[in-house]
Order: structure tokens, then sequence, then C-alpha cells
């Protein structure tokens, strides 16, 4: 499987706090990565700072996408290169439809004019897969929408935008028990098109269950301390991070 | 009847545990007016001279001043903010030199009297407790004065600034003197240039850290007397300085004046902190001016109480000159019964990459009117500048009054200016949950005040923030008249 | 010579050298005004002001400009109707003005929502390429006990005109004033409203949206008068400055004495875009009442980097993006409109593609 995504011993500082201290970490064409860990450990910083979140300043180390240095680019570039990130708790945006924004980031994206009339169809395919109502579509991004709906709604655009591969920021927290389900069954639904691969982001397993893991990696104090395939997130579950704590 | 004295005495045990007793009539005191010389009341250029000859000012100090009564007398009084018209400006002795010779350096031999009033206002336990020295001014006039060794060791000039302009320092005042603050500024600032008298100067070299914090006092005791003390600090490149100025004046029939003027100059990758309680009597008019000018890289944090005084004109200034300079401003200003004080901030952002960050709490209370009054101003020149003012106001009551009056002027697209403000009052469940924990409603709301101030109090040295919490106490009590 | 006047004065005047406290101009007016367009819709009663703006029912309202104004209709005798319902109406009043030539006009109207009546009074300002000069247009309103107005102005001038709307009035018990304001272009406007909130549980709502290119000028002074019991108002302003245009923003929310449970917000967002610009904002709270949630938040600049992270990390360019937060930040205003007509008579000039089936979205340089 070739190389999609490689962090070389990186170290991360944002407000004079450092946050990752030396993380290493191997992501290859396809694959679906776990990165799971107690709060504060850094999991989130590590979602930014692969998206290329400015305020995040890389003191140490490398990001690779396909074998090229990305550590020092914008995040639309890297977002051209096929990255994407699903935020925890993604901004509002009034003045601009959720349809509109998917269609501006797609032709970003791609550089090409889109034609309204396939677009549009492809979008009501997206949102009926996510149990989203049609009307959505026309609201303002994200204002307004409950928790469940915002995380939605990042799905939506996974779907749309088919990226190489999607980094997941704790995508299930804050969900009840069926939007977990509905927002999986997204997920499985960009795996089936696209192929992507998944860095999934979570302190909590629900939204794990219905995915093919490949890799699970304990993120402790900011450094990788345990890798292991999809049997790790059992033990996780099971007796937690304790073990790992510094 | 044993019993009820039991209980009594019991009480009190408990209310001395839950609050520390600091009574305020100490603050009430004064001595007889044997005061050795007086300048005739009212403000003419022969008074001013007399005050200049009086301290032996050198030549271009006298000018100084007596430009500063020229333009006095031809600069408008504001037309907005809290009346002064108690103020008579004809009618205040601006100088008064008590019963002592110039500045002593050593506690024994300040005369008893004098000593006595600073031994009740806590000066020596707080030199006991640390405190690098202290600066305290009598009537106008410096008394005492000490530096301690470890700090003259380092290099650090501490002293009065009157003694500092006949000495080797005197370039170097002349520099800065009312550079920052001209007289110019408005009509207190320039009867601050003329009678200006008695304050601190301090000059931190470079590169030195001074630990303990230096500290200054000041108070009136004639009759009618104005403070118009001075202090001018400069913290030289790298080095870092924290000062602590806290005030008191008794209570008088007659209007008081207090029209200080602070200047601080803080130099390249330099830091200083300037922290204040103000705590006037309420009858004191104090139209204070303060200003600190941050060079390339150098941090100034304002640390503000203010408790006191019948009117208040105060907005610490902050001009950020060089690039990456930064400011903080802590401020909170409780208004009281028959006060109306008008505080707040200013910053100028004349320079790239600055920051400035500004949170302060007012509360108002009996009929006081508290108005927080701010400006941001970003030139063209501070590009990638960040301004973040955040305001909050307690209405403890439904006869007193609470304004905000921030403004913003920005002037350079590469900037991120943000301002955010909230007025409410005490809500009510938390006055219930606390009282279901025990406390009495007027226990649990002084507490709440207290927890609203405390962006301050946790800014402040121990001893200051439990005299804030003191004096927020008392005022909730209502045993402050 | 015209005469100096000090317009747009703040309540609670501040430190003087900010320059804020009010704006001089030379104003004089040399005739009445007449609007270019005119819809009414049926059933409205039209009468005529006697004396206005000081006139019977309409007297003694607050006006944010400056009641001296009140001067620049009476000396052109100018005739000011009275629109007036007590029903609800769905169609709306419309009024158009295109200026063009030398202008010197004054005009006045008066709107009047009886007891569970409501009206939507929509204001066009255009100008002719060339127009040059000064136009008044002064508004008093009065909201009876749960009625409901709204009234839009939209304004597009060039260069050379200046524009000078003041809008006054009062609402009672359960009623609501709703003010949508579009100020587009690079010409010279003045906007005062004065809001007051007078019987329990009025509602004021006022949303200000601007694109201001050139060397265009937008100077306002709003001020929300709480006086009943459980009133409350929100004041949102939002838009974009390029060029070397300048905006002054004075905001207040005055909490009155007796106004106890009332709730008053007010939220700016500046976008600046160009060297050049210049952009002076000062919100105030007063406030004499202990039962009261009142708070304000500005944010100018640029724009949040929380946002602009994320709308880069869906590959958009910052350049792009600010284009389209431009874009948006006007278009989260002009949605609000409640007339359709309107808003898409103004979507379409903007060329904003809102319809998807316009295709290309891209920005009008006005």
């Amino acid at each position: 499987m070739a190389e999609l995504l490689k962090i070389e011993d990186l170290c991360v500082r944002v407000e004079e706090k450092e946050i990752l201290q030396g993380l290493s970490l191997t992501v290859g064409e396809g694959e679906t990565h776990v990165i799971m860990g107690p709060n504060g450990a850094g999991k989130s910083t590590l979602g930014a700072v692969v998206m290329r979140d400015p305020r995040y300043v890389v003191t140490r180390g490398r990001v690779l996408l396909e074998g090229e240095d990305i550590t020092a680019e914008s995040p639309d570039k890297v977002a051209k290169r096929g990255l994407f990130l699903s935020f925890q708790n993604p901004v509002e945006v009034p003045g601009i439809s959720l349809s509109n924004f998917i269609r501006t980031s797609l032709e970003n994206r791609t550089g090409k004019r889109i034609r309204i009339w396939d677009f549009k169809k492809e979008l009501e395919q997206a949102m009926e897969i996510l149990h989203m109502d049609p009307s959505y579509a026309e609201r303002d991004l994200n204002v307004g929408f409950s928790g469940g709906e915002k995380k939605k709604a990042e799905i939506l655009q996974l779907l749309m935008l088919r990226p190489k591969l999607a980094i997941l920021d704790e995508t299930d927290s804050g969900l009840d028990v069926d939007a977990v389900r509905i927002v999986s069954e997204g997920i499985e639904a960009y795996k089936r098109s696209v192929g992507g691969a998944l860095l999934v982001i979570t302190h909590s397993t629900k939204i794990l269950e219905s995915l093919q893991v490949d890799a699970t990696h304990v993120l402790v104090d900011g450094r990788i301390v345990r890798d292991g395939d999809a049997s790790l997130v059992e033990e996780i579950n099971a007796s937690g991070f304790e073990k790992y704590a510094g | 009847m044993d019993s009820n004295m039991d209980n009594n005495m019991e009480n009190n045990r408990k209310e001395k545990t839950v609050v520390a007793d600091i009574d305020r009539s100490i603050y009430d005191f004064r001595y007889s007016e044997e005061d050795a010389y007086k300048v005739d009341e009212g403000l003419t250029p022969q008074i001013v001279r007399q005050i200049s000859e009086e301290k032996g000012d050198p030549d271009w100090m006298r000018d100084f001043r007596l430009k500063s009564l020229e333009i006095y007398n031809q600069t408008e009084m504001v037309d907005w903010g809290p009346e002064i018209d108690g103020l008579d400006m004809d009618h205040i002795v601006t100088y008064v030199r008590p019963n002592t010779e110039r500045m002593k350096t050593d506690w024994a031999e300040v005369p008893e009297d004098i000593k006595d009033t600073f031994e009740r206002l806590g000066i020596p336990k707080a030199e006991r407790e640390s405190l690098a020295g202290v600066g305290a001014q009598y009537d106008s006039e410096l008394v005492y004065h000490n530096v301690k060794d470890e700090v003259a060791a380092q290099g650090v000039i501490y002293t009065d600034l009157e003694s500092a302009l006949h000495s080797e320092h005197e370039a170097m005042i002349r520099d800065h003197f009312m550079k920052l603050v001209p007289p110019t500024d408005h009509k207190f600032a320039a009867l601050h240039g003329a009678v200006w008298s008695g304050g601190s100067f301090v000059y931190v070299p470079p590169g030195v850290s001074v630990e303990i914090p230096l500290q200054s006092y000041f108070r009136l005791n004639a009759a009618g007397a104005g403070q118009f003390e001075h202090t001018l600090i400069i913290v030289d490149e790298g080095a870092y300085l924290h000062f602590i100025e806290g005030c008191s004046a008794p209570k008088y029939n007659v209007a008081n004046l207090h029209a200080g003027c602070v200047e601080l100059y803080v130099g390249k990758n330099a830091s200083l902190r300037y922290s204040t309680i103000e705590n006037w009597s309420k009858n004191m008019y104090n139209l204070n001016t303060k200003r600190a000018r941050v060079e390339e890289g150098g941090k100034m944090e304002w640390v503000s109480g203010s408790f006191g005084s019948h009117v208040s004109y105060l907005y610490p200034m902050s001009v950020l000159a060089g690039e990456g300079a930064r400011c903080e401003f802590s401020g909170v200003t409780f208004a009281g019964a028959g006060q109306n004080l008008d505080t707040g901030t200013k910053v100028l952002h004349a320079a790239p990459n600055t920051s400035s960050y500004v949170n302060t709490r007012s509360i108002s209370k009996g009929g006081g009117i508290s108005t927080f009054r701010s400006s941001v101003v970003i030139t063209e020149k501070a590009k990638g500048s960040k301004s973040a003012v955040s305001c909050e106001s307690l209405m403890v009551d439904d006869i007193s009054r609470s304004d905000t009056i921030p403004a913003m002027d920005v002037r350079t697209p590469d900037a991120d200016v943000g301002h955010e403000a909230r007025i409410g009052r005490i809500s009510d469940d938390t006055v219930f949950y606390l009282m279901s924990r025990g406390l009495s409603e007027e226990d649990a709301r002084a507490l709440i005040v207290s927890g609203f101030a405390d962006n301050v109090g946790k800014e402040l040295p121990l001893e200051y923030a439990v005299e804030m919490n003191n004096l927020i106490r008392l005022e909730m009590k209502g045993s402050i008249g | 010579m015209q005469k100096e006047r000090i317009i747009n004065r703040i309540p609670s005047p501040t430190f003087r050298w900010l320059k804020l406290n009010g704006t001089k101009i030379r104003l004089d007016i040399a005739s009445a005004g007449s609007y270019t367009g005119l819809e009414l819709p049926s059933s409205i009663r039209e009468s005529e002001s006697i004396g206005f703006p000081e006139d019977g029912a309409f007297a003694d309202l607050p006006s944010g400009l400056g009641r001296e104004l009140g001067d620049i209709l009476s000396v052109t005798d100018a005739k000011v109707p009275i629109y007036e319902t007590d029903q609800e109406l769905e169609d709306p009043l419309r009024l158009s003005f295109h200026y063009k030539g030398v202008v010197s006009e004054a005009y006045g109207a008066c709107l009047s929502v009886g007891a569970g009546g409501s009206l939507v009074a929509v204001c066009d300002f255009t100008s002719e390429e060339g127009a040059a000069g000064s136009a008044a247009a002064l508004t008093r309103y009065r909201v009876e006990a749960g009625g409901s107005l709204t009234l839009v102005q939209i304004c597009r001038l060039s260069q050379g005109m200046t524009l000078l709307s003041d809008v006054g009035g009062v609402c009672a018990e359960d009623g609501t004033f709703r003010l949508i304001q579009l100020v587009f272009g690079d010409g010279e406007v003045f906007l005062g409203a004065a809001l007051r909130l007078l019987g329990k549980r009025a509602h004021l709502h006022t949303d200000l949206g601007y694109l201001l290119s050139g060397k265009g000028r937008l100077d306002i002074n709003y001020v929300a008068e709480h006086l009943g019991k459980k009133t409350s108002c929100e004041i949102n302003a939002s838009g974009v400055l390029r060029d070397t245009a300048s905006k002054l923003f004075r905001g207040t929310i005055d909490f009155r004495k007796g106004c106890a449970g009332a709730v008053g917000k007010e939220n700016e967002e500046v976008l600046l875009l160009d060297e050049g610009v210049r952009n002076q904002t000062i919100p105030v709270i007063l406030c004499a009442e202990e039962d009261v949630d009142g708070s304000h938040g500005a944010s100018i600049g640029k724009l949040p980097e929380d946002l602009l992270f994320y709308l880069s990390s869906r590959g958009i360019d910052p350049a792009a993006i600010y284009e389209m937060m431009a874009k948006a930040r006007i278009r989260a205003i002009t949605n609000r409109i409640p007339d359709q007509k309107a808003r898409q008579d103004l979507e379409s000039w903007l060329g904003s593609g809102l319809d998807p089936d316009e295709g290309d979205a891209r920005m009008v340089q006005v």
C-alpha cells in the first residue's frame, strides 16, 4: 500500500505551550487509522496541524503528503491536494448557504466550473444518505444548526468533496445514538465510493463500530505511546488510558 | 444575660473569621495642622515661582512650571464626564511642607507623629513582609524613603523625584519629565506641570529584574491641600519591575484635589507591572493622568482597583510605540453612594504587531455612578495588531448608574480588533445557591461582587487582594458612610 | 454659504480628540423633494401632515440625526404625507427616489400602524451617474399596541451625492419596529435613527449592511431608548469597507430608569479590505436600571482566525475567502428583507447568484 500521509517526529507549539512532542505516524492509501487518547493529549492538535492551521507552530519534524513536504503549506493548498478535516466545532457563517459553500469549495478544489444540475442531484443524494432535510441546503452554513446537524453537514462535505484522506475530529462527540449511526453510514458511503484514507480522532469508540480499522494509535501527552491493530480499540474500551498515562 | 454576651462574642468571632476586619475608621484620623509653611491660596505666577524657589529647582524646571501655568490658564475644561463644580481652584492650597527636614533614609529618625500616621496605615508591617522599599508622601512632601540594599546593589535607583532632580540623574529626568504627558494634554496636566510636588523616581538598569515589588504611598492631611505628586519610572532594556501604588486619605469638609501624574517608560524587551488600589476618601476629586510608552518587544501591565474619591477621571494609557509591544489592563471600579467614577483605559497602537488586552469590571451601588470610558486607536503603521477589550458591569440596585462608552478607531485593514461588553444584575440564582449553603443574603451578595472583581484580585499581591476584598465587603455591607 | 450644522450627536459625548461626538456638515436644502415612484398597498389611508415634524401624534418623537433638522423641511414647504393602517397589510408600501443632475431636496413622511396592524415600507434611493448634491429624507413613525412596522431603506448612490436619512419613532405595548438599512457605493450617507420603546414588551430590531467603495462615507447614529418594562432591542451592523472608504458607527442602547426586565443586544462586524480604509465604532450602553441584560460585541478588521482556517481547509484561497465573506456579510442582511421583490431586485443588482441557475457568483464592483 502506498504511503499517503507520513508524520515524522512532529513537535507543535500553540500559544507558548508545547502540545505535540515528537509524534510519528504513517497512513497508507485507503487505510483507516484510529487515534485515541485522554482529553488534552493533543488529538485535535494533530488534526489541526496536518490541515495546517497557522495558529499551530511546528517547532520540529515534518508532515509529508504523497511524499511531498507540506509542513509549511497553507490550508487551502493542502485541501487542494486532497486533505479534508471534519471539525469538532464548525464555525457558523451567515450569508452563505450550505449548498453554495460546497459548490464553491468544489470549484476551488477542482478549478473547474460545476454544472448546476449534476451538483444539485449529487447533493440531494448525499443529504439523503445522511437523513438531512433538503431545506438545509439553502440554510446559512451551520447557522442555528444543532450539534448533530453540524456534524452531518461536515460529513456531507466529506461526501461531496471526495478527499484522498479525511481527518475526522471527534465526529461522534455530542451525538445521540441515532445520529452516530447515521454519521457512520455517511462515512461508510465515503469509503465505498471514494476509498479514501481515514484518520479518526476519538476518545470514545461508538463511531468505530462500523468501520474496518487498520491501525490504532494511543496518543498521550503529545506522543504516540502505543500502536496496535483493531483489537487495541477493544482493549482501551475495557481498561481505559490509565496504563499509558505519563 | 451571660448567654447573650456569649452569643455576641461568638458572633463577633465568627464575623472576624469570615471577614478579616479592617475598621474603616483608621483612615479617618488626622493631626492638628502645625505645618511649617503654607503657600498663599490662589494660582499666580508668583506662587509658582515661590514653589520653585522653595524646592531649589534648576532653571529649566522653573521655566517649565511657569510655561505650564500659562497653558493651564489658556486651556478649556472638559465638556464631558462627571461634574467637578465642587472644585474651587482659588481656594486649594497647593503645597504644604510638613514639620520635618527633607527625606530620611532611616525609619527611626522620622518624627513621631508622622511615623505614627504610617504605622497606623501599616507601612512598617508591609516592609517587614518583603516589599523592597517605601516612598511615602505626607502633605505633598516625601517624608520617608528607604531603598533596600539588595535593590540598590542591582543598580536600581529608587528615590523621590525632587532629590533626583538635584543629583546626577537630572539629565535623565529632563529627558523624560512630562514628555509622555505634556502640559498641553489637558487642563489638569497643565496644573500639575506648574505645581507638581514630590513623587517617586525609579530607574531600572538594563537586564535587571527587580524581584520584590517597589511601593509608594501618599496621603493628604491639611484641609484643602492638593496632591500633585509625579511618578517617573524608567525600565531599561530587558529589565523587569513591579511597582505598587496604594493610597488613602481621610475625609474633609473642603473638597480635595488629586491631580497626580504617572509616566512610565518601558524599554525594549522590558516589562513593567503597575498595580494600584485607589482608595481616596469620598470627598476627593481624583483627576489623575497615567501613561506608559512601550518600546519594541516591551510589555506593560496595569492592575487597577478604583474604590474611593467623590469624582474620578482615570484612564491609564498605553502607547505601543515599538514593534511587538504589548499591554494588558485589568481594572475594577466600585462606585458607591455619592461617587461618580469615570474610569477606563486608552491604547494607541502605533507600531506593527502590537497587542492589547483589556479586562475591566465595574460595580455600581447605593446611587453611585460608574462609567467605563475607553479608546483603542490603531494607526496605519500598526499592521498585524490585535486588540481585545472586555468590560462587564454589575448593577447592585436600582438607584445606581452604569455607563459603558468604548471607542475604536481602526486605520489599517491588517488588524484584528474585538470588543465585548455586558451589563446586568446580581443573579438571583447565584444568591439563592450561596444562601442554600448557609450564607446570609448580604454575605452572598458581597461574595458575588468579590468574585466579580477577581480579574484584579488575582493579579494583586496577596496583601492588596485581601485589602481590596475587605473594601468590597465593607462597601457591600454599607458600613462605610 | 451653506449653514454649518452638527448632526448625529451621540447622547453621551466622550474624549474630544476622537472627533466622533457629532459630525459637522454644511447643509441647506433648496426645495421639497418628491418621490420618483410610489406604490401604495390597497386600503392604506393617506393624509397630510401639518407642521411636520412637530405634528400632533408625531410631535416630540426623538431624532437620530438631530431634531433641529426639522427646519430643513419646513423651509421648503414640503407636503408631508401620513400613511396609516390598522390592518395587517400584505403588500408593502414602496417609495423610490432617483436623483439626477444637481440635487438639493428634502422629503418627509409619517408612518402609523394602529393596534394589531402591520406594514412593510421599502424605500429605494438611487442616483444617476453624475448626479451631485444633497438629499434628505425624514421619517417619523408610531406603532400602537401589538402593531408591527418594518422600514427598509436601500441606498445606492454615487460619488457626489449626499443623503441624510433620519428615522424617529415610538412603539407602544407589544409593538415591533424593524429597520433594515443597506448602503452601497461611494456616496456620502448619514443615517440617524432614534427608536423609542415606550410600552411594555415593545421590540426593536435593526439590521444595517453596507459595502462601501471609492471614497464612500457612512456616518451613523443609532439610539435605542428603553423606557417600558421588558422592552428589547437587537442592533446588528455588518459591512465591508474597500478602497479608501470610511465609516463611523455610533450605537447607543439607553436603559432608562423603569425599564425593568429589558434586554438590549448590539453586534457589529466590519471587514476591512484595503489600505486607506478607516473604521470608527462606538457602541454605548447607558444604564440606570438594575434589572436589565445589556451586551454588545464588535469585531473589526480581519476575519476571525477560526473562520479563515475553516474556509481555507475547504480549498478556498485567502483572496477568494475575503471576496466570499464580503458577499456573505451583505447577503446575511439582504436575506432579511421581508419583501421578495425588493430582495430579488437587490440580489440581481449585486450579481449575487443566489439563484443557482444564475451560474457565476461574482461580486459586482459598485
